[in-house]
C-alpha cells in the first residue's frame, strides 16, 4: 500500500529528485525507519516503459525542458537548448546511465595539492580521501550489483567492438583493459536477472540486469511505508523562517497546481544543473544570492567531463550492436601525468550506438550529412566507437544561472547553461583523439572519426564541497554550510570530476550521507 | 539558431500519408511503373509549392543523405518529401519555407552554374550549394527528415547494415555476440572469474 504523507507534515525529509542520489537516500533513509517524501519532477516509469528503441525512449524519459547553453563548447553550436542528455522522472538518470561504476582514484580527491594551482581553473581538494570513502564505495559495489572483487560477480563478456579496440590497445603497449566494473548483473542478483546483451542500455535496461534507482532502490523505499515518491512534482522554491531553517518546499504538481510541503529537512538531489538553480530560485531577502550561497559558490564550477568520440571503420564486420552500450574500459591514461602536457587523465570507454542515434552524432553539427556522412553510415556493420572520459577542470566562469527574462512553464527562469573549455581540456583530448585513433589503426581502421561530445550525461560540481564555508556550497557530508538542516545529494557537489563516470560515486555520498543524518537525527542536532 | 535535436527529436502528429494519396502519387510518378525504380520525376504533379519546387525537395532530400537505390529506394526519398508538403499544405508557415527556400537555392545555384539547382548535374557541386545553405531552417528540415525518416526507419536497417533490437530472440548472447574470428577472443569465463578474486 502506497503511503501518503500530509503537506503540513513537517516531521519529514523532503527529497527532491529520486536518481542515483536522491533514491538512494530515500531507501537508505526508509531502511533507517526514517520518513521522507521524495519530490520527482517527471512521471513515473517502470519496466514496462522500457523499450529497445533509441528515438522513442529518448523522447519518452529525456530532460526536454529548455535550458540554453552558453559559452565556447560543443553544446553552445550543435545542442543550443540541449546542454545536457539526462532524465526526468521515476529513477531519474539511472535509468539512462550505462553502468559504469567506477571508484575515483587517490589523486582525484586532491588535485589542487598534488598540481598547485592551475590557471584558469578554480581546482580545489575535496574534504574527504578516499580512504575515509572507500567503506561507502564497496556499500555502493553491493547494493548495485557491480562487477568485480567487492561482489565477487565476474565483469561481462567481452563483446565484439570491445575486442576491436583492446586488441588495438595491447598491440600499443595498454595493459589496463577491462570489461567492468559494471552495475550489470553477470550472474543473476538480488532478484534481478542476468543480463542478455540486449544493448540499448541508454534507453534503460529492458530486463532489469543494470541496476537503477527505478527497479531497487524507489521501490524498496516505497514498501518500507516510510517513503513516498510523489511524481510529476517539480520543486520550485525552498522555504525557510525567520532563524534561517528551511521549512518547506513550495512545487507545482501535476495538475499545475502549487503546494507547499513541509519539511524537517530538505535534501537536494536534482543533478547539477536543477540543484543550483532551485537553490538560486531560493533567493530571499535573508539570502539574497540564492539559498546557501554567502560563498557565491552556488551555480558556478560546472563540468561535465572532457568528453569526446572516436568511431572507426574496421576492414571486417563487428556489429558494434551487439551488447551492451559501454563494455569495456582502457584506465592506462587515467593518471595525473602533466608529463603528457595536461593535468589529470582520461580513460576510454567502448560506445556503441544504433544507427538511429549514430547518424546524429558521428557529427551532430549543421553540416552533418551529405554523401561522405551516408557513405559513412552504409558501414555501420564495419564500425566501432569509443567514448572518452576526462576528467575536465573546474573553472569558476563555468557554470549555471538564471535567464533574466525567459522562463518555463511553471515561471521559472530558465536555466542557462555557460562551459568554455580550459586548454587543458583541449590538450587532453588531442592527446585521447590521437591514442584511440591509433588504436584502431593497429587492427587496421581503414577510417576514423573525431566526434564532439554529446549533451552532457556527466553533470557536476556546482554546488561544490570544501571544509571552509567561504570556498564551497556543502560541507564533507553535502551539508549546506550556510543552512543546517538543507543537504545536497548529488553529483553537484564534486569539486572535481575525475576520469571516472560519476554515478557510483554519488550513491557513495548517498550512503554516507543517510548515515550522517540519521546519526544528526538521533542526537538531536537535525 | 539552427533547428536542434530537443526541437527536432520531439514526436509530431502522423503525417502518414494515406495509403490512397501514396498510390495517386507513385502511380503519377512512375507512370504506373513499379515504385522505386527509375521514375521519370517530370511527370511527379503537386499543386502546394508547384511540380518544380516539389522536384527541387526531392533532389534536396536525395542529396542530403544520398544512398544507392538498392539501399534507399527513389519512392523511400520521395515519401519523405510529401510529408513535408503535406506538412506545407496544412501550414502556411511551412508552406513559405519551403517555397522560398527552393526559389532561394535556384538562385544560388543560377548564380554559380546558370542552372536552375535540378539541372545542375555534378553531385559535388550541388553538394557545394547545399553547404551554403546547411545552417538554414529550410535546409535541416530535409536533414531531421533524412535522420527521422531513413536512419530510424526498420525497413531500411538491414541494407545499411543495421540489426536493430534483438528484443525477439531474448538478446545478442543469442544471436551472434563475440562472434567475430579475425581479431583474439576475449578473456573465457575462467579468466573472467579469476579477475574479481580477492
Amino acid at each position: 500500500m502506497t503511503t501518503k504523507f500530509d503537506l503540513d507534515d513537517d516531521s519529514l525529509v523532503v527529497i527532491i529528485g529520486s536518481g542515483a542520489g536522491g533514491g538512494t537516500l530515500a531507501n537508505e533513509l526508509a531502511q533507517k525507519g526514517i520518513r521522507s517524501v521524495v519530490l520527482e519532477a517527471g512521471p513515473r516509469f517502470g519496466q514496462e516503459d522500457i523499450v529497445n528503441d533509441e528515438w522513442a525512449m529518448f523522447n519518452k524519459i529525456s530532460w526536454l525542458d529548455k535550458r540554453i547553453s552558453a559559452g565556447e563548447w560543443h553544446g553552445k553550436r550543435n545542442h543550443p537548448t540541449l546542454p545536457a542528455w539526462i532524465v526526468k522522472g521515476y529513477g531519474g538518470s539511472t535509468i539512462h546511465w550505462a553502468g559504469v561504476s567506477l571508484r575515483f582514484q587517490e589523486h582525484e580527491f586532491r588535485m589542487r595539492t598534488l598540481n598547485g594551482e592551475i590557471p584558469g581553473a578554480s581546482v580545489a581538494d575535496w574534504p574527504l580521501t578516499l580512504a575515509e570513502l572507500t567503506p561507502y564505495y564497496e556499500a555502493a559495489e553491493r547494493k548495485m550489483g557491480v562487477t568485480g572483487k567487492t561482489t565477487g560477480m565476474p565483469h561481462l563478456p567481452w563483446h565484439n567492438s570491445f575486442r576491436v579496440l583492446a586488441e588495438g590497445a595491447r598491440r600499443m603497449g595498454y595493459r589496463d583493459i577491462v570489461s567492468g566494473p559494471m552495475a550489470i548483473n553477470s550472474v543473476e542478483n538480488d532478484g534481478r536477472p542476468a543480463c542478455q546483451q540486449y544493448g540499448f542500455c541508454m534507453s534503460g535496461c529492458m530486463v532489469g540486469a543494470k541496476w537503477s534507482t527505478m527497479i531497487t532502490e524507489l521501490p524498496r523505499a516505497e514498501a518500507t511505508g516510510k517513503c513516498e515518491i510523489r511524481c510529476d512534482a517539480m520543486a520550485l522554491k525552498i522555504e525557510h523562517d525567520a532563524t534561517g531553517k528551511v521549512t518547506a518546499v513550495l512545487y507545482a504538481d501535476g495538475a499545475g497546481n502549487i503546494q507547499r510541503q513541509k519539511a524537517r529537512l530538505v535534501c537536494v538531489a536534482g543533478n547539477a544543473i536543477e540543484s543550483p538553480r532551485l537553490l538560486l530560485n531560493s533567493a530571499s531577502s535573508m539570502f539574497p544570492d540564492g539559498l546557501a550561497n554567502s560563498s557565491g559558490q552556488v551555480g558556478r564550477n560546472y563540468m561535465t567531463h572532457n568528453s569526446a568520440g572516436v568511431f572507426a571503420e574496421m576492414p571486417e564486420k563487428v556489429h558494434m550492436n551487439r551488447g551492451t552500450t559501454v563494455a569495456g574500459i582502457i584506465s592506462d591514461e587515467a593518471r595525473n601525468d602533466p608529463s603528457r602536457g595536461f593535468y589529470a587523465g582520461y580513460r576510454l570507454e567502448i560506445l556503441a550506438l544504433g544507427l538511429p542515434f549514430l547518424s546524429v552524432f558521428l557529427n551532430p553539427a549543421a553540416s552533418g550529412w551529405g554523401r561522405e556522412h551516408a557513405q559513412a553510415l552504409e558501414k555501420y556493420a564495419y564500425m566501432s566507437g569509443t567514448w572518452i572520459c576526462g576528467e575536465d577542470l573546474p573553472q569558476a566562469g563555468n557554470g549555471i544561472t538564471l535567464h533574466p527574462t525567459e522562463t518555463d512553464q511553471h515561471g521559472l527562469p530558465v536555466p542557462i547553461v555557460t562551459k568554455t573549455p580550459h586548454i587543458n581540456e583541449v590538450n587532453m583530448a588531442a592527446h585521447a583523439y590521437e591514442q584511440t585513433g591509433e588504436m584502431y589503426r593497429a587492427v587496421g581502421a581503414t577510417k576514423v572519426w573525431n566526434l564532439p561530445s554529446y549533451p552532457a550525461s556527466h553533470n557536476m560540481g556546482t554546488n561544490r564541497m570544501a571544509a571552509k564555508a567561504s570556498e564551497g556550497v556543502v560541507d564533507g557530508w553535502g551539508r549546506a554550510h550556510d543552512v543546517r538542516n538543507l543537504f545536497v545529494s548529488d553529483g553537484s557537489t564534486f569539486p572535481s570530476s575525475s576520469a571516472a563516470n560519476p554515478t557510483l560515486t554519488i550513491v557513495a555520498l548517498a550512503i554516507r550521507q543517510a548515515e550522517h543524518i540519521a546519526r544528526e537525527m538521533a542526537a538531536g542536532s537535525l | 539558431m539552427s533547428p536542434d535535436l530537443r526541437a527536432e527529436a520531439r514526436p509530431r502528429p502522423a503525417r502518414r500519408l494515406s495509403r490512397r494519396h501514396f498510390l495517386i502519387t507513385t502511380a503519377v510518378a512512375t507512370g504506373g511503373a513499379v515504385a522505386g525504380l527509375a521514375l521519370p520525376v517530370a511527370a511527379w504533379a503537386n499543386d502546394t509549392i508547384g511540380t518544380a519546387r516539389a522536384e527541387t525537395m526531392l533532389r534536396v532530400m536525395r542529396d542530403t543523405f544520398p544512398h544507392g537505390p538498392q539501399i534507399v529506394s527513389l519512392a523511400t526519398y520521395q515519401r519523405l518529401v510529401d510529408a513535408m508538403l503535406e506538412e506545407a499544405a496544412a501550414d502556411e508557415a511551412v508552406k513559405m519555407l519551403l517555397s522560398d527556400g527552393v526559389d532561394d537555392l535556384d538562385a544560388r545555384a543560377r548564380a554559380a552554374f546558370g542552372l536552375p539547382f535540378t539541372e545542375v548535374t555534378e553531385d559535388y557541386a550541388r553538394e557545394g550549394i547545399l553547404r551554403g545553405i546547411e545552417t538554414t531552417p529550410f535546409f535541416q528540415k530535409f536533414r531531421w527528415a533524412g535522420v527521422f525518416g531513413i536512419y530510424n526507419a526498420p525497413d531500411l536497417w538491414p541494407a545499411l547494415g543495421y540489426e536493430g533490437p534483438a528484443s525477439d530472440v531474448g538478446g545478442f548472447l543469442h544471436a551472434g555476440f563475440s562472434d567475430i574470428d579475425w581479431l583474439p577472443p576475449g578473456p573465457s569465463p575462467e579468466e573472467l572469474l579469476a579477475q574479481v578474486q580477492r
